[in-house]
């Protein structure tokens, strides 16, 4: 399979979010320093921007289909989470992005999810793991859906002090879109975030 | 705390279901339908937010052309690369515009109207030619403004609107020579006379006055509102403000399009008739479709399709309009500027296997055809 333009800068901003704050933290290392600590109950907001990346498409017998026809497009979202201690985040998050067809439409997603997520500790470095589950309402032309959506992900984040973090989340968008009526028009959406995200924690 | 939580949690649920209430199953799935999109552009020099009235095609010298009345006339040659140029109006006319042509042997007829007033300017006619020579044919009642120009059996129909005051008025005639169609009790003035066609089976004639079906059986006789027919016939009034219908002849059975969501179909010349068994809604709030014209595109075998104004185009699978499973609203593939769309006019190239549709400020399309009832559409 030959990678399109859209993918393989998905590819390098992973790479990119990936190790460089491993190099980093890797130097952070060699210095004594305060580790973030989270107790129950405190909470977390974070906002998050970017580019939204369509992958493509597979159909339910796993054949992909090559081309989403979609551009380049742009993201939001809102995460709140409370800290069960000093690794575990549960909470929501609401999310909607929009990218524009080959026809010139827009589609419009806005996904609503319950997100569990896993913080590695590596001061001033946070790398929380994470998976979104919930609900993705899909607006194209005049047609509307509700899916459901699975959101695993992980973040880079860079604590400035103990309440703001700054950095970059990776999060893989599975849409699976079944169509009872006719089977072979169900299709999976697969698409990638890469946003920056501020954090405050209070 | 616990109370206030539990509204938003049912706030949340409505607002999702709101959202997705809209899920239409004519239509296909997001994802399919866009992994299925191809490029809507194919320039053809015609204006994307044109309003098309009416298409015809004629011969001149062996070469084919389409002509297109969308406030200015457009013509262009039926190949692939070909593009739109305007057609002039006749000399000294001032701000001519063109809503309505149609061809009667090898003569193209037009009627011209002056833009900045909307009074007549009559009707025209000129030989069928890329560059038309226009000669006025119908100069009475004065100022006439051409509404309807239907070619019927050889018959060119011509509905006018006087500004004179003495409102619409419809003639037959053969092109040179015009006389008025007869009413047993004349339809009011002030409404249009929306489309003319003959029945093949039976040769009838039927004549749709706003919301009202008028029929005879032949075209010199009076034309009285129809209220025959067994089965489910067609009652007046079938539409309310603003009126829309249609009537088509495909050979083999008479249809009839209205604006209260109904089509009506006879295959015996009116004596038998089917119906939608139910109205067809209208999904923008109204309470039912408006359809308007018809086509029978022979390439999707058997099927009737009808234009709406502002749900797009729906397809009657062998003409069945009394099989809810046989009627299905078009194109499934999304494409916002026709699947909600306002038609005015379909008109089929059988020799091309193209169907166009002529939309209601959103230009001209051209679907060409793929296979089954799939047309790659294209904008002009």
């Amino acid at each position: 399979m030959i990678l399109n333009k859209p993918c393989r800068a998905a590819i390098l901003l992973v790479l990119l979010v990936v190790f460089c704050p491993a190099l980093v933290s890797a130097q952070a290392e060699e210095q004594p320093a305060p580790v973030t600590v989270y107790s129950l109950g405190q909470q977390s907001f974070a906002l998050s921007l970017g580019p939204f990346i369509p992958l493509f498409f597979m159909d339910f017998d796993g054949a992909i289909v090559d081309s989403t026809n979609l551009s380049l497009g742009g993201l939001g979202s809102l995460q709140w989470g409370i800290h069960l201690d000093n690794h575990w985040l549960v909470g929501a998050e609401v999310g909607g992005i929009f990218a524009k067809s080959t026809q010139e439409n827009f589609m419009y997603m806005l996904s609503f999810t319950a997100k569990a997520s896993f913080i590695l500790h590596a001061f001033p470095f946070e790398f929380p793991i994470f998976l979104g589950v919930g609900m993705d309402v899909i607006k194209y032309g005049a047609q509307s859906h509700l899916d459901f959506i699975l959101k695993p992900g992980f973040a880079s984040l860079w604590k400035y002090n103990v309440n703001w973090g700054f950095g970059l989340n990776v999060v893989y968008w599975w849409v699976p879109q079944p169509w009872p009526e006719e089977p072979s028009m169900g299709l999976m959406g697969n698409f990638l975030e890469v946003s920056v995200t501020a954090q405050y924690s209070f | 705390m616990t109370g206030k939580i539990r509204y938003i949690g049912f706030a949340f649920l409505a607002a999702l279901l709101a959202l997705t209430s809209c899920r239409d199953l004519a239509l296909q799935p997001v994802f399919y339908a866009l992994s299925q999109e191809v490029p809507l552009g194919d320039d053809k020099g015609f204006p994307d937010v044109a309003s098309v009235f009416k298409m015809v095609k004629f011969n001149d010298t062996g070469t084919d052309y389409y002509l297109a009345a969308a406030g200015r006339l457009y013509v262009r040659g039926v190949l692939a690369t070909d593009t739109w140029t305007v057609v002039a109006p006749p000399p000294g006319l001032a701000n001519a515009m063109c809503n309505t042509l149609e061809i009667l042997g090898t003569d193209i007829y037009a009627g011209f109207y002056d833009n900045t007033d909307g009074s007549g300017y009559g009707l025209w006619t000129s030989p069928a030619a890329s560059f038309p020579i226009w000669t006025e044919v119908m100069t009475e009642p004065n100022d006439v403004e051409i509404t309807l120009l239907k070619n019927v059996g050889g018959q060119l129909f011509v509905g006018t609107n006087a500004n004179d005051g003495t409102g619409n008025a419809l003639y037959y005639g053969n092109g040179a020579v015009f006389t008025l169609v007869d009413w047993a009790v004349d339809p009011p003035v002030e409404v249009g006379f929306l489309d003319v066609a003959q029945a093949t089976i039976g040769g009838s004639y039927w004549i749709l006055v706003g919301g009202s079906l008028y029929q005879n059986a032949a075209i010199g006789g009076a034309f009285t509102v129809y209220s025959a027919g067994a089965g489910s016939p067609p009652v007046s009034p079938l539409s309310g403000p603003p009126v829309s219908g249609g009537l088509f002849d495909d050979g083999v059975a008479l249809y009839v399009s209205a604006g209260n969501g109904h089509l009506y179909r006879t295959d015996d010349g009116g004596t038998n008739w089917t119906k939608t068994t139910t109205a067809i809604p209208n999904v923008d709030g109204e309470s039912t479709a408006r359809f308007t014209a018809f086509a029978a595109p022979g390439a999707d075998v058997g099927a009737i399709y009808v234009g709406t104004q502002s749900q797009g185009y729906y397809r009657i699978a062998d003409g069945n309009v009394d099989v809810p499973t046989d009627i299905t609203r078009q194109p499934a593939y999304n494409i916002t500027a026709l699947y909600s769309g306002s038609l005015n006019c379909l008109f089929y190239d059988a020799v091309n296997l193209r169907l166009f549709l002529g939309t209601n400020g959103s230009g001209l399309w051209r679907g060409d055809y793929a296979s089954g009832y799939v047309w790659t559409w294209k904008q002009e």
